[in-house]
């Protein structure tokens, strides 16, 4: 996004305010997507994001992206959406996914009842969200280490290490994965 | 030029995958992988998995947009109220309100207000008896409207603000790097500061030891702020595991970001190693 843009949208601009939307609703979107794994709460996600973030603009500084700095406003809300789900579950006292930890009820049994896809999906599911973030930001979002580190507000080399970590590991699940296949 | 171990090659070849591996150093890994099955394997396998990790993603959640319902209604509400300054009307309603109970509390009066009706001597015969109540109470309003003195915490990095004073608690809210936020209490130890959360408007805590705190401009150490300025405010109760989650760690077991010891033996101990977010942190190596 252009200086005068962000000028025009600090000062209230309704015109600017709507070409900022417009360019970056899609990509929100799928980041919250990404996040809530639930396009419902995603688009009531996306929107409080932008509401949050165009009262937030006056803090918006130009040395990060404008998209680094929407995701990690968004990012805020998707966890505040997902700590409000945890806690309906609890009250109905459910057994079901909990996303925020992504304990799944028997993992065992879904990775070999899916596809490969799906299995390696799961195994993203289940790591811990540090470890997951940072994954779907590289390899559904396809951002940079150092857009990753703005987004999170880690270092360069803590997303690198969490990276690796979270790639040994899901390599090591889809290689069981693959010998409990075989001995079927 | 030094051969390349194995272990070596397959970290730059992990290092690659990030996009941080020095031009240099591609050319050298490039020339160790034609000599080596083992690591030419590893590559292989690293390669394969970052494609699925793609494919396996796309699939889950393909390439949406926005739905259009979501967007019209979107453009409506921005419309609607653009952009301005936190909206402050209802806070002097409340410091109003504030004063007019204080005023009540303490005299048995409403405040004088140019026009108001006199209160009538029913009211102020009552006042011996709300003052008593007042006094018992510590008034911890009382000294809000008056206090001269400002305080900020500035986070020397971008920080999590907590449900708790501990990782095991859900983080609730980020503070930025170099931003002014306003703390409205600490924990008992002097470790954390609460914050009403910049995004999601609810009560988080941040450790203190990557902020600096400012009283009048000046940086102080947390002890050394007034309990008038920033009262001192019970730490919730450790998060329980319901029973449907995975076991956590042991909450008894000392974390590794205070048990003295270097775990990740990176030459860092505990808070000294930037691994660790704060004391509870359970894991030095990231
Ligand atoms: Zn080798």
């Amino acid at each position: 996004m252009d200086a005068q843009t962000l000028a025009r949208c600090k000062a209230g601009d309704v015109q600017a305010i709507e070409s900022l939307v417009l360019e970056h609703k899609d990509r929100l979107f799928r980041f919250c997507l990404s996040i809530l794994d639930d396009a419902a709460d995603a688009e009531d996600a996306t929107q409080e994001s932008f509401i949050a973030a165009l009262k937030a603009l006056k803090n918006y500084r130009e040395e990060s992206s404008f998209q680094t700095w929407l995701f990690s406003i968004a990012l805020n809300v998707c966890r505040s959406q997902l700590r409000q789900r945890k806690r309906r579950a609890r009250l109905a006292s459910s057994a079901a996914l909990d996303l925020a930890r992504g304990s799944s009820n028997n993992p065992e049994r879904e990775v070999i009842e899916s596809e490969r896809a799906d299995a390696l999906w799961h195994a993203i599911h289940n790591l811990d969200e540090k470890h997951r973030l940072p994954i779907i930001l590289r390899y559904y979002h396809e951002l940079s280490v150092q857009e990753i580190a703005e987004v999170l507000g880690i270092a360069e080399g803590t997303v690198h290490s969490r990276l690796s970590i979270s790639r040994l590991q899901l390599n090591g699940t889809l290689k069981r994965m693959q010998s409990k296949r075989a001995n079927r | 030029m030094k051969a390349l171990t194995h272990a070596q090659a397959q970290e730059w070849l992990q290092l690659a995958a990030d996009g941080l591996l020095p031009a240099e150093q591609q050319a050298q890994l490039a020339a160790h992988l034609q000599s080596c099955p083992q690591c030419q394997a590893y590559a292989d396998e690293l390669n394969s998995l970052e494609g699925l990790l793609t494919h396996s993603l796309e699939s889950r959640w393909g390439n949406p947009g926005l739905p259009p319902a979501a967007s019209r209604s979107l453009l409506e509400q921005l419309g609607s109220q653009p952009a301005r300054a936190t909206s402050t009307p209802w806070l002097i309603l409340l410091a109003l309100a504030v004063a007019a109970l204080l005023a009540w509390l303490l005299f048995g009066q409403t405040p004088a207000v140019p026009g108001a009706p006199t209160p009538s001597p029913s009211v102020a015969a009552s006042s011996a008896a709300a003052t008593a109540t007042a006094s018992r109470t510590p008034a911890t309003t009382a000294t809000a409207p008056t206090a001269p003195l400002t305080l900020f915490a500035v986070p020397l990095q971008t920080a999590n603000c907590r449900e708790g004073n501990s990782s095991q608690f859900d983080i609730a809210d980020t503070l930025y790097q170099n931003e002014r936020y306003q703390p409205i209490g600490r924990g008992t130890d002097n470790l954390w500061l609460q914050f009403r959360g910049p995004v999601t408007q609810t009560l988080c805590w941040a450790f203190v030891g990557n902020m600096t705190v400012l009283l009048n401009d000046e940086t102080v150490a947390l002890e050394d702020v007034p309990e008038s300025v920033l009262p001192y405010i019970a730490y919730p109760p450790a998060p329980t595991a319901t029973a449907t989650l995975t076991p956590q760690p042991s909450p008894t077991a000392v974390p590794q970001c205070s048990d003295g010891l270097d775990n990740d033996g990176d030459g860092y101990t505990d808070m000294t190693d930037r691994e660790c977010s704060d004391p509870s942190d359970d894991n030095e190596a990231n």
